[in-house]
C-alpha cells in the first residue's frame, strides 16, 4: 500500500504552494487516477513519490516505510514513466531499452519484446533522436516496464498518442494490474481515467478536490447537464450548465431568449463534467 | 558489474558517435605527421653561441671575433656564461681553457644535443684550433648539459610527452563534459535517477570509456613517433591514471554548468591553466612553485622519463597520479551525487 499524507510543495520557497494539503492512498493492485488540468501539481506529486524531488513537508510511505528512508534496491521494484520523454537521442530504441535493463538487479523483460508490444519493433535500430514524439512516448513507457515493477509511475503515458495505440497502452496498464501491479497514472483526460482508473482523485490549483471510484463520482455529482452551442458576434460559443443549479437554470433560460441557438444537448455525467462542475473550469484547454 | 559494464558499453557507444571523435582521430593523424616530418630532429645549428674564453693564450676569443662575432656573446666568466645560457634555452655555451696545455672545450647546453650536431660543433671549434694546438680530432671536448643528464633525445620526440599531457589525457576533461552536457540536453538522468543505479558506477564508467580511450590514443601517437620498444606497464599505468584523474576533474568541472556554452569560458581557461606546465618543459628554470601543482606538471616530466629513461625513480610520479585520482575521484563522487544526482530537487 501506498500512504500518502498533507503533502505539500514549494518551488519557490516563498510560500507559493504548487502543491497543498494533498492526501491519499494506493491499494495493492490498483490503478489509482490523478487528474487535473494543465499545472494543478500532477508532476510535482509523482515526482515527490519517486524521489526525484525532495520530500518538503507531509509523508509518502511504502508499506509502511518513507519514501526518504528508502534504498536505492527500491527502485528495483518501480518502474516511471515520464512526461517529457528522456531518452538517450543517439541511442536506437534498442540500445536505449538494452543498457537501462543492464542498471538493475532484477530479472529484465527482453527489449525486443517490449518493442513489439509497444509497436517499435520496426524502429527498434534506428536512433531515437529521428523517433516523433508519440514513439518516444512508447520507448519511455516500455522502458518503465523493462524491470516487472510491482508499482508503476505513468505521468500522461497516452498523451500525444493516437487512439489506437492510447488504447494499446491502455491495454497494457489492465494487463499489468491484472498482474498484481499497482499504477499510479496521471492524466489530463477524462475518459481513460473513467475506462481504466479503479479510483480517481481530481487535483485542482494543487488541491484534491474530489476522491472516488468513478462511478462512485458520477453517482455522487452526476447530474443532467445541458450544453448549448449558439451564435455570438457570428462565432459559435458552446457552454455547459448544470440542470440542478438554480443559476445554471436561470443562464440557459437567458441564452435561450436571447441568442440564436443551434444545438441543444442533454448529456449523461461524464467525469470530465463533474470536474468542470467542482472547480469550474474545462480540462482541455 | 553488470551496471558498470552496462554503463560502460553505453557511453563507449554513445561517444563513438560523437563527431568529436573523429575531431580527435584527425588531431592524430595530424600531430603524428607533424611529429614525424614538421619538428626537426634538432634546432637550427645557426643557434646563439656564447663564448668564454678561459686560457692563456685566448686563441678562440680571437678566432671568434675574426669570424665577427659580437662583444655581447663574449663573455668574461663562466658563471656569466651559465647565466647567459640558462636566460636563452636554446643557446649553446663554449667555455674554453687549456689547463696543463691541454685544450679543452666544455659545450654548455640546456636542451639535448644529438651526436651528429655535437661532432659538428666540436669540429668547427677545433678546425681554428688547430694550428696552435696538437689535436687528434673529437678528444678535445665534453659536453656538459645544465640539468641531469639525460641521452640526446631528438628535439620531435621530446614533444610526444607534452602532446600526451595536453591532448590525450585531457581528452577525458574535454569529453567527460561533452558527454554530460548530452545527458543533460536528453534529461536521461532523470531516468536513471529512478534505477539503482548509483553515483559510482555512473563514474566509473565514465572514467573507465576515457582510460580506454586515452590510452589506445596514446599509444596510437607514440609507437609511430618514439618507437615500440616502451617501458609499457609504466606508459600504460600512467596514462590510465592520467585519464582516469582528468575525467574525474572534468565530471566535477562541468557538472556546474547546463551546457557546453555555459562551460566553455570556465573549460577553455582552466585547460589553459593546465597547459603553461609545458613553460616548465621547455625552461626549465621556470618552476614556480604553484606551476608544480598543476597535474600536468609532474605528468608531462613522469612521461619524459617513460619514453626516455635516464634512471630517475618513477615510485613519487605513481603515487602522485594515485593520490590524485583518488582524491579527484571522491570529490567528483560528492559533486555528482549531490549536486546532479539531485538536479532540480
Ligand atoms: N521546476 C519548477 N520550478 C518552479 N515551479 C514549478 C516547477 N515545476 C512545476 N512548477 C509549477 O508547479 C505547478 C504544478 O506543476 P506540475 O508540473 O506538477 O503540473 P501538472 O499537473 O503535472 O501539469 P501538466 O498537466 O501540464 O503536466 C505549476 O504551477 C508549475 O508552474
Ligand atoms: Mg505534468
Amino acid at each position: 500500500m501506498i500512504e500518502v499524507k498533507n503533502l505539500y510543495h514549494d518551488y519557490t520557497g516563498k510560500g507559493k504552494y504548487a502543491v497543498m494539503d494533498v492526501s491519499f492512498q494506493i491499494d495493492e493492485g490498483e490503478i489509482f487516477g490523478f487528474l487535473g488540468p494543465s499545472g494543478a501539481g500532477k508532476s510535482t506529486v509523482q515526482n515527490i513519490m519517486t524521489g526525484l524531488l525532495k520530500l518538503q513537508r507531509g509523508e509518502v510511505l511504502y508499506g509502511g516505510k518513507k519514501v526518504s528512508e528508502i534504498r536505492r534496491a527500491f527502485f528495483n521494484h518501480i518502474g516511471v514513466s515520464f512526461e517529457h520523454p528522456n531518452l538517450y537521442s543517439k541511442l536506437s530504441g534498442l540500445e536505449n531499452l538494452r543498457y537501462y535493463a543492464g542498471l538493475f538487479d532484477v530479472p529484465t523483460r527482453p527489449p525486443l519484446e517490449l518493442l513489439e508490444l509497444v509497436d517499435l519493433r520496426e524502429a527498434a535500430n534506428r536512433k531515437v533522436a529521428a523517433y516523433s514524439k508519440g514513439m518516444k512516448q512508447r520507448l519511455v513507457f516500455a522502458r518503465a516496464l523493462i524491470n516487472n515493477p510491482g508499482i508503476l509511475f505513468l505521468d500522461e503515458p497516452t498523451a500525444s498518442l493516437d487512439p489506437v495505440t492510447a488504447a494499446k497502452v491502455k491495454n497494457i496498464i489492465l494487463q499489468k494490474r491484472s498482474e498484481g501491479a499497482t499504477v499510479f497514472l496521471t492524466t489530463h483526460n477524462m475518459y481513460t481515467a473513467e475506462e481504466i482508473c479503479d479510483r480517481v482523485a481530481f487535483l485542482d490549483e494543487g488541491s484534491i478536490v474530489a476522491m472516488d471510484s468513478p462511478r462512485a463520482l458520477k453517482l455522487k455529482y452526476g447530474e443532467q447537464s445541458v450544453r448549448v452551442e449558439y451564435y455570438e458576434n457570428g462565432n459559435v460559443k458552446s457552454k455547459l450548465y448544470f440542470l440542478a443549479r438554480e443559476e445554471d437554470r436561470r443562464a440557459l433560460q437567458e441564452i435561450i431568449d436571447s441568442k440564436e441557438v443551434q444545438t441543444l444537448h442533454s448529456q449523461e455525467a461524464s467525469l470530465e463534467q463533474i470536474f468542470i462542475r467542482l472547480t469550474g473550469r474545462e480540462l482541455s484547454a | 558489474m553488470r551496471r558498470f559494464l552496462s554503463l560502460f558499453m553505453q557511453d563507449l557507444v554513445v561517444v563513438s558517435r560523437n563527431a568529436l571523435m573523429w575531431v580527435v582521430v584527425g588531431a592524430l593523424v595530424v600531430i603524428i605527421m607533424v611529429v614525424l616530418f614538421l619538428i626537426p630532429a634538432d634546432y637550427d645549428l645557426e643557434d646563439t653561441y656564447y663564448f668564454y674564453d678561459a686560457s692563456k693564450t685566448g686563441y678562440l676569443e680571437e678566432e671568434a671575433r675574426r669570424d665577427g662575432l659580437e662583444d655581447e656573446f663574449i663573455l668574461g666568466s663562466l658563471e656569466e656564461l651559465e647565466e647567459a645560457v640558462q636566460a636563452d634555452p636554446g643557446s649553446i655555451g663554449i667555455y674554453f681553457s687549456d689547463s696543463g696545455e691541454r685544450p679543452q672545450i666544455t659545450i654548455l647546453h640546456y636542451g639535448t644535443i644529438s651526436e651528429q650536431n655535437l661532432n659538428l660543433i666540436a669540429a668547427a671549434l677545433e678546425e681554428p684550433l688547430r694550428p696552435y694546438y696538437d689535436l687528434e680530432t673529437g678528444d678535445g671536448y665534453r659536453v656538459e648539459y645544465l640539468r641531469p643528464f639525460s641521452a640526446p633525445v631528438p628535439q620531435n620526440q621530446n614533444a610526444v610527452p607534452p602532446l600526451l599531457a595536453f591532448e590525450v589525457i585531457v581528452l577525458g576533461f574535454l569529453m567527460a563534459a561533452v558527454l554530460l552536457f548530452q545527458e543533460k540536453a536528453d534529461g536521461v538522468n532523470r531516468a536513471y535517477r529512478v534505477t539503482p543505479g548509483g553515483t559510482s558506477p555512473y563514474i566509473l564508467a565514465k572514467g573507465a570509456v576515457f582510460s580506454l580511450i586515452g590510452l589506445f590514443y596514446g599509444l596510437l601517437m607514440i609507437m609511430p613517433t618514439v618507437g615500440v620498444s616502451l617501458n609499457y606497464p609504466a606508459l600504460i599505468l600512467a596514462l590510465i591514471l592520467g585519464c582516469f584523474l582528468y575525467t574525474c576533474l572534468g565530471l566535477v568541472v562541468a557538472a556546474f554548468f547546463n551546457n557546453i556554452s555555459e562551460w566553455l569560458f570556465v573549460g577553455i581557461a582552466l585547460l589553459m591553466v593546465n597547459m603553461t606546465p609545458i613553460i616548465s618543459y621547455g625552461w626549465p628554470s621556470f618552476s614556480p612553485a604553484w606551476i608544480t601543482y598543476i597535474p600536468s606538471y609532474p605528468i608531462i616530466f613522469g612521461l619524459r622519463e617513460i619514453l626516455f629513461p635516464t634512471g630517475r625513480d618513477l615510485t613519487s610520479l605513481y603515487i602522485y597520479l594515485a593520490a590524485a585520482a583518488i582524491l579527484s575521484y571522491l570529490l567528483c563522487h560528492l559533486v555528482v551525487h549531490f549536486k546532479l544526482m539531485r538536479e532540480g530537487r
